[in-house]
This record gives structure tokens, sequence and C-alpha cells, in this order.
């Protein structure tokens, strides 16, 4: 098992995966830091080779950018309602594609390199960022931050406050005016 | 010499009749609130407020001593929303939905400026800054300068035929637009002339249960910002959890804050407090903190300074239930 995943990880860096079985690497990596430590020595053993320079990546690159995206400060501003699956998928695209570049950054150190031509670009580049966001969706373990009622909260004394809830276009938002139904034909 | 006699004497009265025409900012300001009250006008209006651009047509009537403004939504959620005196009425036309809002407190969906401008002399500066053009209409630019770093700079664009608002933009201490109302034509369809400013419609603005609610408020501002004054107070629920929350609204002509305080537990077991410290969004600033068992939030179109200040000076009441 340990040897068939180290061949598929060589494989990727050499560009020899198929379009799924780059998927299915990535999204195994994903979910396993020992395996993104592994791909990380694979790529600098690569690069060391291929250009005799070392760049080495940081095997938590994509969770730094994914921790500081969670630390983003949140906006108080009245947000579409967006479901919360839609939500982490597009947290963990961003974590999938920050995993690309830093593949990206590896490949590209010995893009430029006199004997690039011999080598190939690694497939990862040609993964559409759809089938990441995909998969990614399917992994979804980490907790986000519940911003509903704070925001709700929020909206409920800006729109006590002043009447821009009715020119900015918010469809969902709720008085504490009373409320009723029209008939209409 | 009759004939010089009279040439000097219309030489004079022109001169005289030019100089009245060179209105003061104040002057035009105060022509354009009532403008906006006794004009039958509409036109097509952009609003630009909390990063968020939604144009809408804009229709004002008078009738009978009464004002109505309409607006209806161009882009979805297509609504019509109409203001009767201190009513404001949404319908949704997908959802058949219509909501009805009590805001004694506001007068304009596009200006709201305050009736009695010299009592703002002291606060704010009022000035002309030049002529421009807004859908092709030419207007005055006057700026309302404030005094201090407690509230926000405006600029009205307005109308020189009309004296209606063609255009109000509100601005940050830095200069950077915050909040933005643009007419991109309106049309005039009759303007009362011959009014003495006192109508009917500030018996709205001043509600009959202003004095004697404010004095229900669980909490008191013991400091205010020079201007600053208690126009408003409410005890009801904002949120479908039905719990009552102290609404006061403060104002000083042109900017307004709002304080609220309610529990901070609620029955949900779901944290609904607002984290405390400052918050901004747009043009708004807010800020939270714990004032015994209940929340206080100050919010207001005013820099985080203001509502700092004004939240560190509100206190509980010693009679409060």
């Amino acid at each position: 098992m340990c040897d068939e995943i180290n061949e598929t990880i060589s494989r990727f860096i050499d560009n020899d995966l198929n379009h799924d079985e780059t998927l299915d690497l990535l999204k195994k990596i994903q979910n396993d830091e020992k395996l993104k430590a592994k791909m990380s020595r694979y790529q600098a053993i690569s690069q060391a080779l291929k250009t005799e320079e070392f760049l080495q990546i940081r095997s938590d690159f994509s969770n730094s950018i994914f921790q500081q995206i969670q630390q983003e400060p949140s906006y108080l501003l009245p947000q579409p309602n967006r479901p919360e699956t839609q939500t982490k998928q597009f947290y963990w695209a961003a974590a999938a594609s920050a995993l690309i570049a830093a593949v990206l950054v590896g490949y590209s150190a010995w893009i430029n390199h006199p004997f690039k031509n011999n080598y190939q670009a690694i497939a990862a580049s040609s993964v559409p960022q759809s089938s990441l966001a995909a998969i990614s969706g399917q992994n979804l373990s980490t907790k986000q931050p519940t911003r509903g009622p704070l925001t709700s909260q929020f909206n409920a004394y800006l729109q006590a406050h002043n009447n821009s809830v009715y020119t900015n276009g918010e469809a969902n938002f709720h008085p504490y005016a009373k409320m009723a139904a029209y008939g209409q034909e | 010499m009759v004939q010089f006699f009279f040439v000097v004497l219309f030489s004079l009265a022109e001169t005289i009749l030019a100089a009245e025409e060179v209105l003061s900012a104040k002057q035009i300001l105060e022509k354009m609130v009532k403008a906006m009250e006794m004009s039958d006008y509409q036109g097509t209006v952009v609003f630009l407020k909390n990063d968020k651009l939604e144009t809408m047509k804009y229709f004002h009537s008078l009738s009978q001593n009464r004002r109505q403004e309409r607006l209806v939504s161009l882009n979805s959620p297509l609504r019509e929303i109409i203001r009767n005196s201190d009513e404001v009425k949404c319908s949704y036309k997908l959802t058949r939905q219509v909501i009805v809002d009590h805001r004694p407190y506001e007068h304009s969906f596009i200006v709201d400026a305050p009736y009695n401008l010299d009592e703002l002399t002291g606060i704010y500066r009022f000035e002309v800054v030049g002529d421009e053009e807004v859908a092709m209409l030419p207007a005055y630019v006057v700026t309302i300068q404030p005094k201090d770093d407690l509230r926000y700079v405006r600029k009205i664009w307005i109308s020189k035929q009309h004296f209606l608002p063609l255009k109000a933009v509100v601005y940050d201490l830095s200069g950077i637009v915050l909040e933005q109302v643009v007419f991109t034509e309106m049309k005039v369809n009759k303007q009362v002339s011959g009014h003495n400013g006192n109508n009917n419609n500030t018996v709205a603005e001043k509600s009959p249960d202003k004095n004697t609610s404010l004095n229900e408020a669980a909490f008191e501002v013991t400091v205010l910002p020079q201007g600053f004054k208690q126009i408003f107070f409410a005890r009801k629920p904002l949120q479908k959890t039905g719990q009552p929350v102290d609404h006061m609204l403060l104002s000083d002509g042109f900017a307004s804050v709002s304080v609220y305080l309610e529990q901070s537990e609620n029955n949900s077991g779901v944290n609904s407090g607002l984290p405390e410290g400052i918050h901004s969004t747009g043009a708004i600033n807010s800020m939270s903190r714990k004032l015994e068992s209940s929340q206080l939030t100050v919010l207001g179109e005013v820099p985080a300074t203001t509502v700092k200040f004004i939240a560190e000076g509100v206190k509980l009441r010693q009679s409060a239930d």
C-alpha cells in the first residue's frame, strides 16, 4: 500500500497520472499530513535532481492558507443566504488551490531551467478547479464559525436604525413590524 | 437729467436683484427641504449603500398635504416601497409578502435633512463649493462640513431650478465615499409654491409617544457629542425570538446613532450576542459591550470614535425593572 502510494506520488510528479488518478491522489493528500510531507519531499528531491537547486515548500503551506482564510474578519454586512456546504466547498476549494499553487511553485522553479525541455509539466496544473471543488466538498470536517445569529441580530439593529435595508436589495430581511400576505390574481 | 436718474435706478435694481439670486448654502438647503416636501416629482435613482448598488424608480407626490414616497425596484427582488408619513410598506412581487414598518424618525429615502438648520451652525459649516450638472440638470454643490471629527462630511447636489436633491454623498474623514444616492433622470410634475413651510407633515416627525416613552428606557445616555439629541425611543422585539429591545435614536440633524439594549441571555441556547468591540460596515460603525446582564450596542453612520464615545457614556437606570 505504502509502495503503491509512493509510486503514485512519483508518477504524479512525473506527470504520468491520468485525470482521475490525479484527483484521487489530491483527495488523499488533503486528508493526510504524512502524505503532504511526503509529497513535499518528493518534489524537493525531484527538483534538486532536475535543477541542482533546492527550493523547500513547507508541507503545511496549504493549511496555513486555509487557516488565514478562516481568520479573516467577520463582515457584518447582510450576506446572501449561501448554503453552508457551499461555503465549506469554497474554503476547501481555496485550500486545494493553495496546494496546487505549492506544487506550481516547485514546478516554476525548474521550468526555466536549461533542462526543462526534458520534463513535462506536472499533471496538477491541468486539473479543473471545478473538479477540485467537487471532491473537496466531500471532505468537510473543519467547523466553520456560526455567523447566522450574529448577522441576523446586527441586521435587525441596522434595519431599525435606517431605511437602507429597503434600498440595498435585501430579499430576506424580517421586520419587527407587522407582516402580512396579500392575494393577487 | 431724468433719463440719467432712471438709468441709475435700473442699474441699482438690477444689482439688488442679482445680489438676491446669490443664495447661501444654508438657504439652498432650506429650499431643498421645502422643495422635497412640496414637489410632485419622479425619477430614476441609484443607491450605493453598504457596498451594494441598487437602481430604483422614485416617485414623490403630495396630496391633501400628505406626502407619499414610492420606490419601485428595477432589479430582483422586485418590490415596491411606499412611505406614507411615518409608515413604510414594502411589498414583494414574487413572494406577495407585505412588510409594514413604523418609522416616525425618517422623512425621505433620498436625503434626510433637518427643518431647522440654525441649530446646526455650531457643529456644521455649510458652503456652496461649486456648480455641476447631475442627470443633465444644473446643480449647486453644497458641502456640509462638520466642525469636529465626530461626524462625516456630506455633499449634496441640489437642482438650481427646483431645489431638489439630485445627488448626495457621505464621505469618511479621509474623503473616501461611504454612501451615495444619485438621480440618473428626474422629472418634476408639479411644484407647489407660496407655502409657508410649516405643514402638517412636521407633526409626523414629532412622534406623540416620543416624550412619554423616552423615560421608559432601561438606560440613559449620560454624555452626547455636541448637537446630538434623543429623538425617538421604542421597546419592541427586533428578532424572531421576540425578546424586547430598547432602541433609542439620537441625531444631530444629519447623522444619526442608535442605542440598543437587550438581555444577553436568551432561551435558545445560541450565543446571540454581537462580539464586543467596534465593528464597521460601510458608513455604519458599531460598538457592543456588556452592561451587567445586558448587551449594549451603539451604531450609526458616524466615525468609530463617536459610537465609542456614546457607548461608554451609557448607564443603566437605577429605577429600571
